[in-house]
């Protein structure tokens, strides 16, 4: 989250526009975060992200990056101290998936993944949002 | 205590633009003697008036440095330059300053030209 207050507008849309965005849309953007606190947005010719990162920072603007590590599936299941049975159906997972994605003989496809990153930040939300009530 | 309050001449202000490609958004870099200002703005065209929309200001220049006669100064260089008969500037939501969150006013210069002036004199 950015604290609008201190946001150096002009500086933050000329990084952008150096990192590839649109001069247009790089202002609607930093606009957007002013109003909205974030923005999620993606930017195509990034020369150095930590640099970058630095220099948005100085311009007002906390930068994180979108994830892409795997998640690891066997810690992940005993840290929450579940049987692989019982985590595939806690988070409507096939359990013929899980058992794969452990065993290494498959690796979960990208949403697959960020579904397993929920998981690992927000347990208990994760498994609420795959209940339903019963008619 | 005295207090001077020296107007400036065009000569002493320089802009630079830079356009965004699709040329309906701009950064003005005005040089003054005080300092720099930044200007990020939409551009609307119309006739031979500029309106600038959702204008962001960054400065260097301390407060209270400006005032009306400097910005007016800074207004006619930069319809003097670009050819325009008036500018119009509408500003972005306030993020800093005195109430972030608010909308400031617009501002308006037009060209201070007389009827005896028309004939292209730097009369203004």
């Amino acid at each position: 989250m950015t604290d609008r207050r201190s946001v150096k507008v002009i500086d933050a849309v000329r990084l952008l526009v150096g990192s590839g965005v649109g001069m247009l849309k790089a202002k609607r953007a930093i606009e957007t975060m002013l109003s909205h606190g974030e923005i999620a947005m993606h930017l195509p010719a990034v020369d150095g992200l930590t640099k970058l990162a630095k220099k948005l920072r100085n311009a007002g603007v906390n930068v994180n990056k979108l994830a892409s590590d795997t998640v690891d599936v066997r810690a992940l299941r005993v840290r929450l101290d579940m049987t692989r049975e019982q985590f595939a159906i806690r988070y409507n997972l096939p359990l013929d998936s899980v058992t794969k994605w452990e065993l290494q003989e498959r690796q979960p496809d990208r949403a697959a993944n960020n579904y397993l990153r929920v998981i690992a930040s927000e347990p208990e939300v994760a498994a609420l949002s795959q209940l339903q009530d019963v008619d | 205590m005295g207090y001077t309050f020296m107007m400036w001449t065009p000569a002493e202000i320089i802009f630079e633009i830079e356009e965004g490609a699709d040329g309906q958004v701009a950064i003005i870099v005005i040089g003054t003697p005080a300092g720099e200002i930044k200007i990020l703005a939409e551009l609307h065209e119309s006739g031979n008036e500029l309106r600038l929309v959702r204008t962001h200001i960054q400065s260097s220049i301390a407060p209270n440095t400006l005032g009306v006669g400097r910005l007016r100064a800074i207004a006619d260089a930069a319809m003097e330059r670009m050819g325009y008969d008036a500018i119009e500037i509408e500003g972005a939501d306030r993020t800093t300053g005195a109430g972030p969150g608010r909308t400031p006013g617009g501002i308006r210069f037009a060209c201070r030209r007389g009827p005896a002036a028309n004939d292209g004199s730097q009369e203004r």
